[in-house]
Parts: structure tokens; C-alpha cells; sequence
């Protein structure tokens, strides 16, 4: 058993626990969203004692350096002191929000500092709950391309019984001042050369991501073909259709294909489901780069099915929308 | 004298014998059942510094120790044929790699070395 402290607490963490859950536990105030080690929210810096190495991986090398580390992902084998939760955070204002279906509303922001980013990474928005001291945090990825957009732009998708989710499709208006952290993530355009074949899958807001590196794909004018999936529940979902179709037609290299999970619509659409047209269509896939972002269930089949047919792992690049009850049960 | 992870080509070939490796146990129906549910990109990280460190190369493995990282999975029934398919297929993956036969019987009596503790005995 370790202890940590924080200001003037002393907190024991049990073994098995990580110090995430320890301080939730006593009822810190603590930022988180994952709970997995994906998103970073809470992430801090021991000032005294080695946080173990399993909860710095995915940290920047200089961070690993000044013992920042996750708190979800640290079960802690020594004492530490701990501080510095509020990492990376900056203001930002609401510039324009778009309806782009029934599900998703596209939010475009105006942060109050010059921010450098990649397509795909994601940002974490915070908002308070009203009446009690705590603040939710979560992911979202950008599909704005920095050398282009103004604004950072996200996509958030409708989750029934969602919070913050709900919050930002009732609640948010022009002008609105936010609070966020600053973008991180690891799913970006990294070819290994401009003739290389790619394959983006996205399900849902998945395509958030993908939308975003395949135009920083075109503006780096990339040679190789460039294959984009899109999966939704109905045909209204597929909400970048008409921005793909005319991004097909002026780009030879690249192909459009939908995907509608209910069957009732499968026109000109396929009615196999994400993973199995891959399977179908691309059995192969030595030497291609992959990306695929959205759902954590399918992401986390399509890697193993793409990885299988030849892909390197290095060469697959993902991100599982993970919310924090998934998050629990990821090793 | 060179050792065997600088035989076998170094990082980048150990970087591409995991890959391979790990294709093939994921599509062994023999023992694949085991790694359901296991993270891909965690395993194939923590696969790559034991090769390396088994090959001789960097020591950066700093996992669990073998009996405990396979404890669950004894009494999940892991057994002795199951270890047999694991370095029948690690065997294969280096012929695979051109990794000379002599080179592949020294991988080999490695992973041997820590048979007991993979199945707890
Ligand atoms: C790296 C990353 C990038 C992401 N990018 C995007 C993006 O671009 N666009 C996007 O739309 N989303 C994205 N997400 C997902 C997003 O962060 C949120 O998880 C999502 O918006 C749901 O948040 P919420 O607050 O609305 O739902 P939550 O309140 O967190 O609830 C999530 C779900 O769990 C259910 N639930 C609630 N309480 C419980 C409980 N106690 N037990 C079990 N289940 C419960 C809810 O009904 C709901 O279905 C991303 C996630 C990650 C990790
Ligand atoms: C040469 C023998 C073997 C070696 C060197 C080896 C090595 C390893 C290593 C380094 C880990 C990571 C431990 C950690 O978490 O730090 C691991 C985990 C694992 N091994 Fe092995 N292993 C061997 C045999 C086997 C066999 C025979 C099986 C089953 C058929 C197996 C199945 C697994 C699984 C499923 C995990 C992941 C456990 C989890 O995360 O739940 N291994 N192994
Ligand atoms: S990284 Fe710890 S909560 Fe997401």
C-alpha cells in the first residue's frame, strides 16, 4: 500500500487501486475521463517519488522527464506527492455551431491562445454541473486542419442518458465562453511515403477524425489511393456525404464508400457491416496505413481484422471513443 | 562476437518478428482463445522488449514476471501443449525471417528457460 499526497491530505491507495480511484474515492476533486490512459485529462506530476512506467506511456518524452504521469493509470508502488491537475487547460469561445444531422452538431471554437495541433488529435471539453463542485471532462476530436480553419472543430454525436453530450446539444450558444485542453493524440496523417495506399474507417463521429486527416491527406497531396469508410445507423447519419461525394469527385485517388447499418436503406449503400467490407474488399493489406476512429467495440475488432490481413502495427492508427464506463474494463 | 539480437538484424527485425509472431498466434485456433479481449498494441509492446531482451538486446522489459503474468491464464487451463504451440509458432516466425537454424534452436532454449514459470509450476 502506497500513500499519496496532495496540499495537506494524505490519501492511502490499496493495492489494485489506482490513484485515480483513490482520490475519487475520498472525494478530491480530481479531472478524468477515460479512465483508461487515453484522454490525458488526469494527468499531474509527482513532485516527490517514480510514478511506475506503465502510467506515463503515451506522455510526451518531456513530461515523462518531470514525472508526469496518469492517475488512472497509476497503482503506485512507492509513496508519492502530487500536483499540477489543471495541465494544458485554455479558454475558448464559441464561434458557430453547425446541425449536421438529427445526432451530430458540429461546434466550432475559437481558442483565447494560438494552439498547434494535427488533424485527428482530439481536445478535452470541460463543463461544470451546476449546483455541485464538479466538472466533467470529455474527448472530442478535431476534423479542422490547422494550416485552414480558424476555428478548432468538433463533432459531438447524441448519446441517450449522455451528459455532456446532451449539455453541449441543448445547451451551448453562440459566444459562449468554454473552458478546454489543449489537443494530444496520437491518431494523425504520418505516411510512410506519398504512394502509400490508406484505408480511414470511421463509425458515427469517428468520422470527426478521419474527415480531418484525409484533407490534411489531399493538402500534403498525398499520391497513394485513399480509401474512406463511413458507417451509420441510417442513411440522414452519414452527415459529411455530400462534402465527401464532391471531395471524390475532385480528387481521383480517393474513394467514398457508405455504409448504413440498417438494412432498410441499402440503395446504393452496402449493407455489410464496417468490418465486413473490409474483410470483404481489402483481405490484404500489406504495406497500407490504417485509421480508424469511433465506436471502442468495432475500432478494436477492425484493428485485430486489418492487423490479421497484413497490416503492420505500426502502420494502424486508432482511436476508440471510450467513455468512462468502458474505460473501466480496459487493461 | 556478435550476439543473437545483433545477428537477428536488430530492432527493426524484432520490431518485425513480433508482428509476424503475434499474426500467427492471433490466428492459432489452438491457443488464440487466451488472448481475446488483450489489448493488440500493449501486447505487441510488451512482446517486443521480452524478445529483445531475449535476444540479448537492450534490457528495457519492465512487465510483470513471468508467473504472474500467465497465473490467470493456468487457471484458465493453460498447459504444456499450449506452451508448445507459442514457441512452435515464435520458431516458425524466425525461420520465416531467413533467422538461421542454429540461431532459432538459441530462441528456442530461451523460451524453454522460463517454461515453468509461464505455467506456474
Ligand atoms: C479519444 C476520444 C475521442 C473522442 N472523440 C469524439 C468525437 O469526436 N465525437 C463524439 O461525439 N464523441 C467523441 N468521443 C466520446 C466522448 O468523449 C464522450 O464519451 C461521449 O460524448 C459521451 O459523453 P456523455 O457525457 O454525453 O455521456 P456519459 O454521461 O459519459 O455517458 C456515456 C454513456 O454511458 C451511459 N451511462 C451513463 N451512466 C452510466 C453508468 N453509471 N453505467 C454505465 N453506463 C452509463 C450513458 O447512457 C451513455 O450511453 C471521444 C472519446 C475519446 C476517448
Ligand atoms: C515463451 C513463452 C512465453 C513468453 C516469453 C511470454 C511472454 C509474455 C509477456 C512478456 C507478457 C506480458 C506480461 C506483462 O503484463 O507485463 C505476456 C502476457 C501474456 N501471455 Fe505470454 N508468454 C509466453 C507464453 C505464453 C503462452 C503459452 C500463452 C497462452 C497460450 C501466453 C498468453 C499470454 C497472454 C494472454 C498474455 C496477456 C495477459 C493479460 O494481459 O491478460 N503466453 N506473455
Ligand atoms: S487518461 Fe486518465 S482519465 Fe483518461
Amino acid at each position: 500500500m502506497a500513500t499519496i499526497s496532495i496540499g495537506n491530505n494524505r490519501i492511502a491507495v490499496n493495492t489494485g487501486q489506482s490513484v485515480l480511484d483513490a482520490l475519487l474515492s475520498v472525494g478530491t476533486k480530481v479531472p478524468y475521463s477515460c479512465r483508461a490512459g487515453v484522454c490525458q485529462s488526469c494527468i499531474t506530476q509527482a513532485i516527490d517519488g517514480e510514478p511506475p512506467d506503465i502510467a506515463q506511456a503515451g506522455l510526451k518524452e518531456t513530461l515523462k522527464q518531470q514525472n508526469f504521469f496518469l492517475a488512472c493509470r497509476c497503482y503506485p508502488d512507492q509513496d508519492l506527492v502530487i500536483e499540477n491537475f489543471e495541465l494544458d487547460r485554455c479558454g475558448a469561445r464559441v464561434e458557430k455551431l453547425i446541425q449536421r444531422s438529427a445526432n451530430v452538431l458540429e461546434v466550432h471554437l475559437v481558442p483565447d491562445i494560438q494552439l498547434n495541433y494535427q488533424a485527428g488529435q482530439f481536445i478535452t471539453l470541460w463543463c461544470d454541473r451546476p449546483g455541485e463542485d464538479v466538472e466533467e471532462g470529455r474527448c472530442y476530436s478535431l476534423s479542422s486542419l490547422p494550416t485552414e480553419d480558424e476555428s478548432l472543430i468538433i463533432q459531438i454525436a447524441k448519446v441517450e442518458g449522455g451528459y455532456v453530450s446532451t449539455w453541449a446539444h441543448e445547451q451551448l450558444s453562440r459566444g459562449q465562453q468554454l473552458v478546454i485542453t489543449k489537443p494530444t493524440g496520437n491518431c494523425f496523417f504520418a505516411p510512410e511515403h506519398v504512394r502509400q495506399s490508406i484505408l480511414l474507417a470511421a463509425t458515427g463521429t469517428g468520422l470527426a477524425p478521419i474527415y480531418g486527416i484525409l484533407r490534411d491527406a489531399l493538402e500534403r497531396k498525398h499520391l497513394g489511393e485513399i480509401n474512406l469508410l463511413h458507417s451509420a445507423k441510417c442513411r440522414e447519419e452519414l452527415y459529411l456525404h455530400k462534402a465527401l461525394r464532391n471531395l471524390e469527385a475532385a480528387y481521383p485517388q480517393l474513394r467514398y464508400h457508405e455504409i448504413v447499418s440498417d438494412s432498410y436503406h441499402n440503395d446504393s449503400c452496402s449493407n455489410m457491416d464496417i468490418e465486413e467490407k473490409i474483410a470483404h474488399e481489402w483481405p490484404r493489406l500489406n504495406n497500407w496505413q490504417v485509421y480508424l476512429c469511433g465506436n471502442p467495440r468495432l475500432v478494436q475488432k477492425m484493428r485485430k481484422q486489418v492487423f490479421l490481413a497484413g497490416a503492420s502495427s505500426q502502420q494502424i492508427f486508432s482511436d476508440a471513443f471510450l467513455n468512462r464506463h468502458d474505460g473501466l474494463g480496459i487493461k | 562476437m556478435t550476439n543473437l539480437f545483433e545477428r537477428i538484424g536488430g530492432e527493426p527485425a524484432v520490431d518485425a518478428a513480433v508482428d509476424i509472431f503475434y499474426r500467427k498466434v492471433l490466428s492459432d485456433n489452438r491457443i488464440n482463445d487466451f488472448f481475446d479481449g488483450v489489448d493488440m498494441d500493449n501486447q505487441i509492446a510488451k512482446q517486443k522488449a521480452f524478445l529483445t531482451m531475449a535476444f540479448g538486446g537492450p534490457n528495457n522489459y519492465t512487465g510483470k514476471d513471468m508467473r504472474e503474468a500467465h497465473k490467470h491464464l493456468v487457471a484458465r487451463g493453460l498447459v504444456e501443449r499450449h506452451f508448445n504451440a507459442v514457441v512452435e509458432n515464435l520458431a516458425d516466425t524466425l525461420s520465416e525471417l531467413g533467422v538461421e537454424s542454429s540461431d532459432i534452436g538459441e530462441v528456442a532454449k530461451i523460451a524453454d528457460s522460463v517454461r515453468e514459470d509461464v505455467l506456474n509450476r
